[in-house]
Parts: C-alpha cells; sequence; structure tokens
C-alpha cells in the first residue's frame, strides 16, 4: 500500500506521493487515512466539470486531476481573463478545493503552467516560450520512457528542449516529444474534445438572487424560452432537443432533457414538456440554498418553415398527438437524450414468421400521425393470438394421439377441456438469419389454435418432434396467447 | 309496445344515418340537419356507437356512448384474449365516425398486466379487422404515472381512443379516478375505454360496464351463402362473446348477450339473427354478392319506418343486418 494522494498538511511533514503506507505510519502515527476511490474521484472531477459549464460550454476532463475551459469568447462576460480565472478560484476555493487555474493560448502551456508556474498566470499568444523554459519537462506531458530517455541525454528543462536541434531528437525519442513541445508552443493546433455536446443555441440568465420555487424555476424557462424563440427563428430552425441547466449555489448542477418529436419554438409548448419532466423528477431536484444560473440550451435543431395556419384542420401532422407523445417522453424517459428510447412504442410488423420475433414496437417518435387512411385491413394468412405472451409458458398437455391436437391441458394450475381444435401450423426456425442457431436444425413448433368448453380460444404449441421408436425424446407444451 | 317499437326504429333510423354519414365523410349533425359548427361538436358528443347486434344496442340506448369512459370487464386473466378482442373489434366498427377508424390508439398497460396477461399483437388484433399500425403501445413503471398518461391521451382528440388496461383492485384507483376520465372523455368526445382484468366492480362514474365473458365460437364454414354452404368440423369460426350489461344509465342492465364479431363486415350479430337468415338456405343465394353471413331479401314481416330508408348499395348486408335482426327477435 502507497500513497496516492495527500494534502498540505501531510506534505509538510515531508510525506511524499508513493510512499509505502507503512513507512508513512511508522513516522506519524496519527494520520488520517483513506483508501483510494479512483471511481469517486471521477464522479468528483465531473461534477466540477458540471459546475465549470456555468463559465463556458466548452469543458473538458483531464482526468485524474485536471480540466480544460475553452474560454474563447467568454472571458469578457465575467471581465476578462483574469476577473473569470478570480472568479473561478474563488467560488471553488469557497467550496472547500485546493485550486491552481492559468490561462494560455495553447492547452499545452495552460497545462503545464497551471502545475509548474508559481502563482495564477495569464499568458498571451506567443508568450510561451520564455514562461515555459524554465519548467522541467515533465510540464509537457510526455510519457515516463520518454522523459527518462531525455534525462539521460542531459536535457531538463523545456528551455534545453526548445533549444536542441530537432531532427536528431525526433530520431531518437519519437514524434511525441516534438508534439507536445510545438502544441505548448501554439506552432501545432491541439483541440480539446467537450465533455457535452455543444449546444447549437443557447440561452441563460445569472441571478443576483437565486431562486428555489418551482413556479420560479417554470418563470424563468419561460423568459428563456421566449429568448430562444427569436434566435430559432432567425435560423428558421425549431428545437428537437433541450437541455435545462440549473446551477445551485453550492455547485450542485441539475440537466433535465426532453425531447420533441417535431422541432417546437413556441416558448409555451417548451414550458409544457419542461413541466413534466420536473414533475417526473420530482424530489430528485433539490433546490437546496437556490440556483444562481439557468440555462436554456439547444441541443438538436430541425427543420421549422414559418407556417400559416389553415382555416380548416389542416397540415401534415397532428399536434395534439405530437405534443402527448412528447409530454410522456417528458415524463416517463430517462431524460438520456432522447429519440433513443421513447416510452410509447408503435407495433411494426417484422418479416419473420417467427411470433416472438413478428412484431416490434418502434418508438413512436418516428411515427407520424394521422396516418394514411386504408380501406382494408389485411388479415393475417394464419391465425395470431389477440394477445401474445412475451415468454410462452409451459403446460401439461393430454393428446389424443402423439401428433395430434390436445384434448386437455393444465396451465397455470387450472384444468381446461378442449371442444374445438385447429392445426397444427408448422413454424421452423430462422436458420438464415444473423442469429442461427449453430447446428442450422432449430426445433420446429407445431401450433394448434384451441378453444376450450367455455369458448375461450389459446394458441398452444408442441416444441419438437417425437423421436424414432425408442429414442424416447418428449416434446413439450407451451402456451403462446390468447384469441379473441 | 308500439311506442317501444317506434323508439327502436327511431333509434335504428338515426344509426342509419350516422353510418351513412361516416361513408360519406361528413359530421354526423350536418347530415342530419342543417345545423351549426357548435352544434356539430355537440352531436359529435352525443354519438354512439352502434356495434351491429340489435338487442345489445338496443339496450344501450343504441350503441355505446362515445364521450364517455367505458368499463369493459374480464373475470379473470384468461379472459384477457376475449376483451382485448372485443375492444379491437369496437375500434374497427363499419359505420362507426370515421375518426375511429383512422386515428392511432393509445393502449395503456398498468404495471404488470402485460407481463401477466401478455401485450396486445398487432398480427391478431388485425385478424379482427384492426389497423396494427393504429396501436401505440405504452407501460408506465408506476401506476400514478398510467394514470396520468390517461387522463392527458383522454383529452387528446387526435387520437381515436384511450384505453387503460389494469389488473385486479388496485389501491390507487376508485371512484375518484374514474370521475376524472369520464369528464376529459366527456369534453373530448373520444372513446375512453377501461379494461380491467380479474376486477371486482367498485363505485365507478363509467355509465357502461360490460362484463366479456367465453362464448363458444361460431362454426366455421365454406362456401357460406350459396346453396352448398357447409360447416367445417372442428373448426373455429367467427369469435363468439358473452357479454353481461353490469351497469347501464342508459337503459336496463343484468342480461346476458351471446354476439359473434363478423371480422369481413366488421359489425357484431347474434346467431339468432344469422340463423334467421340463413334457414330459408334457396333465398340466401339470390343476395347480391354472397359473404360469409348472408341475409334473405327484406319486406316479409317487418313494418318499421326504417324499412323504407334507402340505403347506398355497396354495403347492402350491413344495411340489412338490425332489421333482420329486429324481425328475428319479433317472429321468436
Amino acid at each position: 500500500m502507497r500513497i496516492a494522494s495527500l494534502d498540505e498538511a501531510a506534505e509538510t511533514r515531508g510525506l511524499r506521493r508513493g510512499q509505502g503506507l507503512a513507512d508513512a505510519r511508522a513516522a506519524h502515527p496519527d494520520l488520517d487515512i483513506v483508501p483510494a476511490d479512483a471511481q469517486a474521484d471521477r464522479r468528483l472531477l465531473t461534477a466540477i466539470a458540471d459546475w465549470c459549464d456555468r463559465y463556458t460550454p466548452l469543458v473538458a476532463l483531464d482526468a485524474p486531476d485536471g480540466l480544460f475551459l475553452d474560454i474563447s469568447g467568454c472571458a469578457h462576460l465575467f471581465g476578462g481573463e483574469h476577473g473569470l480565472v478570480a472568479d473561478l478560484l474563488a467560488r471553488l476555493f469557497e467550496q472547500g478545493f485546493a485550486v491552481r487555474a492559468a490561462v494560455a493560448a495553447t492547452p499545452g502551456a495552460a497545462w503545464a503552467t497551471t502545475r509548474f508556474a508559481s502563482g495564477t498566470l495569464c499568458i498571451d499568444r506567443g508568450a510561451e516560450a520564455p514562461v515555459l523554459a524554465p519548467f522541467p519537462l515533465a510540464a509537457l506531458r510526455l510519457d515516463a520512457e520518454t522523459l527518462a530517455g531525455l534525462a539521460k541525454v542531459g536535457l531538463k528543462t523545456v528551455g534545453q528542449l526548445i533549444d536542441a536541434p530537432r531532427a536528431p531528437l525526433a530520431r531518437r525519442f519519437g514524434r511525441q516529444c516534438l508534439l507536445r513541445l510545438d502544441q505548448a508552443l501554439g506552432a501545432v493546433d491541439e483541440a480539446i474534445s467537450p465533455r457535452l455536446p455543444v449546444p447549437a443555441l443557447s440561452v441563460e440568465r445569472r441571478l443576483a438572487e437565486p431562486v428555489g420555487r418551482t413556479e420560479d424555476v417554470e418563470h424563468l424557462l419561460m423568459a428563456l424560452a421566449t429568448g430562444l424563440k427569436t434566435g430559432l427563428e432567425r435560423s428558421g430552425a425549431g428545437a428537437r432537443a433541450l437541455e435545462y441547466t440549473l446551477f445551485r449555489v453550492d455547485g450542485a448542477v441539475y440537466r433535465l432533457c426532453v425531447g420533441a418529436s417535431r422541432p417546437v419554438r413556441d416558448p409555451e409548448t417548451i414550458v409544457k414538456l419542461f413541466r413534466e419532466r420536473l414533475a417526473a423528477m420530482g424530489d430528485e431536484i433539490d433546490a437546496g440554498y437556490g440556483f444562481d444560473v439557468v440555462r436554456l440550451n439547444v441541443l438538436a435543431r430541425g427543420e421549422l418553415a414559418g407556417e400559416q395556419s389553415d382555416f380548416a384542420r389542416a397540415g401534415e401532422d397532428d399536434p395534439d398527438v405530437a405534443l402527448l407523445l412528447d409530454r410522456i417522453a417528458a415524463r416517463l424517459g430517462d431524460g438520456a437524450f432522447p429519440d433513443t428510447r421513447h416510452p410509447v412504442g408503435q407495433a411494426v410488423a417484422v418479416e419473420s414468421h417467427e411470433p416472438e420475433r413478428a412484431e416490434t414496437r418502434r418508438p413512436a417518435s418516428a411515427a407520424r400521425f394521422p396516418l394514411p387512411a386504408k380501406q382494408n385491413v389485411l388479415q393475417p394468412a394464419s391465425p395470431r393470438p389477440a394477445r401474445l405472451l412475451t415468454v410462452p409458458e409451459p403446460v401439461e398437455v393430454v393428446a389424443g394421439v402423439p401428433e395430434g391436437p390436445p384434448l386437455r391441458f393444465r396451465w397455470r394450475r387450472a384444468l381446461y377441456q378442449v371442444a374445438k381444435a385447429e392445426g397444427p401450423e408448422r413454424i421452423g426456425g430462422e436458420w438464415w438469419g444473423d442469429e442461427a442457431p449453430a447446428d442450422l436444425c432449430p426445433v420446429p413448433r407445431d401450433y394448434y389454435r384451441v378453444e376450450d368448453e367455455a369458448g375461450r380460444r389459446y394458441w398452444l404449441f408442441r416444441r419438437g418432434l417425437y423421436g424414432p421408436a425408442g429414442r424416447g425424446v418428449q416434446p413439450q407444451w407451451f402456451m403462446h396467447g390468447m384469441f379473441a | 309496445m308500439a311506442s317501444a317499437a317506434r323508439a327502436t326504429a327511431r333509434a335504428t333510423l338515426l344509426s342509419l344515418r350516422r353510418q351513412i354519414a361516416s361513408i360519406e365523410q361528413t359530421p354526423p349533425a350536418l347530415a342530419g340537419e342543417e345545423r351549426g359548427w357548435a352544434d356539430a361538436q355537440d352531436a359529435e358528443r352525443a354519438a354512439l356507437l352502434a356495434t351491429g347486434a340489435v338487442d345489445f344496442d338496443r339496450e344501450l340506448g343504441g350503441g355505446i356512448a362515445l364521450a364517455s369512459l367505458t368499463e369493459i370487464h374480464a373475470r379473470t386473466a384468461r379472459d384477457a384474449g376475449l376483451a382485448t378482442g372485443f375492444v379491437a373489434a369496437l375500434l374497427s366498427l363499419t359505420g362507426a365516425p370515421a375518426f375511429l377508424a383512422r386515428d392511432p390508439v393509445l393502449w395503456i398497460g398498468a404495471p404488470g398486466v402485460f407481463a401477466e396477461a401478455g401485450a396486445p399483437h398487432g398480427r391478431g388484433l388485425a385478424a379482427l379487422g384492426f389497423a396494427p399500425e393504429r396501436l401505440l403501445t405504452v407501460e408506465p413503471k408506476r401506476l400514478v404515472d398510467a394514470l396520468w398518461v390517461a387522463e392527458e391521451a383522454a383529452r387528446t382528440r387526435g387520437l381515436a381512443a384511450t384505453i387503460l388496461d389494469m389488473r385486479g383492485n388496485i389501491g390507487g384507483f376508485g371512484l375518484r379516478e374514474t370521475q376524472r376520465l369520464n369528464r376529459r372523455a366527456q369534453a373530448s368526445g373520444r372513446l375512453v375505454l377501461l379494461l380491467r382484468q380479474s376486477a371486482e366492480a367498485e363505485a365507478s362514474a363509467a355509465p357502461l360496464r360490460l362484463v366479456v365473458a367465453p362464448s363458444p365460437s361460431a362454426p366455421l364454414t365454406v362456401l357460406a351463402g350459396t346453396a352448398h354452404a357447409r360447416a367445417v368440423p372442428g373448426g373455429i369460426g367467427p369469435p363468439g362473446f358473452a357479454v353481461t350489461i353490469e351497469k347501464n344509465k342508459a337503459g336496463p342492465a343484468g342480461r346476458t348477450h351471446f354476439i359473434h364479431w363478423n371480422s369481413h363486415e366488421r359489425h357484431f350479430y347474434t346467431e339468432q339473427a344469422r340463423r334467421g337468415g340463413t334457414r330459408p338456405a334457396g333465398t340466401a343465394a339470390d343476395g347480391p354478392g354472397g359473404t360469409l353471413v348472408a341475409f334473405p331479401r327484406a319486406g316479409s314481416g317487418s313494418a318499421h319506418p326504417g324499412a323504407e330508408l334507402s340505403v347506398s348499395g355497396d354495403r347492402p348486408h350491413r344495411a340489412r343486418a338490425p332489421r333482420q335482426g329486429l324481425a328475428a327477435e319479433e317472429a321468436s
């Protein structure tokens, strides 16, 4: 067991990372020891990243202990780069974190300065080299092997590496070494990968006085949605997916997602969708001391032409049903990015004769209503039950002859006498399909439609075939559905 | 007796008018008399869904009211298939208002229902005449969510019907919830069905409660409508339903009706009416366009005002079936 991480008090006592735990305990018996938990660290980092969204939507994780914030175009909102860094450091310090920060034109320079500079620095574009020069080579985010190699040839600081001839370096230590150097100095661009999708449009409001009541949260949403409307109108688009982010004063961040099956722009509709989401979240949202920043993001857009409503009922889609489905999704969905799992399913026939696979539920968000008018319904060629059991249930059957229809059967502890029987309809496995069994000879099923003495109609099947005499194969019977 | 007969005839006449109106795709009120828009809305709310089984419709006062909550019970879970089929049949009746056969249907399964009694199967419903692509199913994890979805769906005019599929008597569902559903159904004028399996009757705001029980299927016939019609031994024909009117605000309750579903012509009929029709086998052949169930030419015994109605020629059997049922009823 070794020390993975330690606080300032422990550092002042002369402990360091990687030291054996037994040694440290022997020297300082009063140490507080907490087992390292990488998962929890990651969660904490993610939570801080969430909180940092208040400064910029482009936040990238730099595990295990760093965050990149792309503040291009955001700094002026907080009184410039210095103002932003000061605000961020002060707020995080109040939350109890020891944080270092630096602003630079390249991620590499910012990374190095944060970790190796003595104070908080803001480096201008092109001024990286003199700042980075005194830093050790570890500031360049190189792997351990390259670092050891460079140390062997006597290169210890970034400045030495800048002055060293490039070609032999590249030959000896690979491209990574120079790439990192160029990235830090701005000769090669480096992009950070934001943690969350970058919203197409975003409206936010900062509050002098935090709000906590649901009515206020909805009221703010209405204001934000109204602000969003002009932006959407200008681009001729409507929102397909929206995210409402609530920043609590003490750092917690709540994100509510809703989806719309058709692009929406109307603020009232947007508020209606979020109202269901808020209701579904219920107690999960704890306003605590209130929210001080609220933001409405458009995650996905769709084209929405300016429409002119008809006097009579017209239009391709029925807004009633579309809105209902969206609201159901907002209330029952898991709040993830929409369209993937709509709680409402539309029955869709599949080209398969295996009853379990003959029909699937397609997310209703893909459906368009009203449906095309249809005079005749195509009736299935062979009988299919009105209700199909998800898993066929075993039944005990007495049949007149081994391969004949059932005479009596017992299902769910009740005994039934068969009055009429139709069948069999043999359904074999789909050996040509993707999930065909290895032996290419799936067990066939013989389906019977039977009616008991009372008049209930069932769909029973016998799985397997009777083997040749003496083989002793006993087919099994199952209940698979109920007819009208 | 005479006044009752006249009232029945009037109901028949009205339902026929409505059928014609829906065939011609005009709002029923406009087809009937010269009326304004507001009245058309009112008329839609007063619309009835005539099932085609004459006795049954008469006891319901003309049919199942569209703008109200209707309870359909199945005594046991194994009757769920019957109840499901009955609902699917109701939703695909010919002569119903156009929206009922066109718009999507939201089928809400209370938690655990689909696991216990199976989920509605599109192909099986198609066998009854219901277009499976209209079927939207949702199974919320909590009862309160199911009720919320049901209430929201009940007031959505874009849906043909809302079906709340429930099992047993559940704590969170009682008179107040049915009142809310009923109120929303009245406002929207759309069918709201409460499908309950293995539940005891309890206080409810629904004006109509039907209990669907098993009834043997009709014989499966080949060459129906011809002189050579004969039953297939052991064959399962049009499904039978024993429907008991357990609660009825519009008429008498307590009687059990044994009705069958004709999935080709998409209406219910009683065995009595069918027998009345098939008895003179010779005359059945000269009816235009032989079908599974054939009726002789009208004009023998019934002298209702409705008999003089001329109906469009493309659906002669459908129009004649109720009258034949009446005639058979009076003859017996």
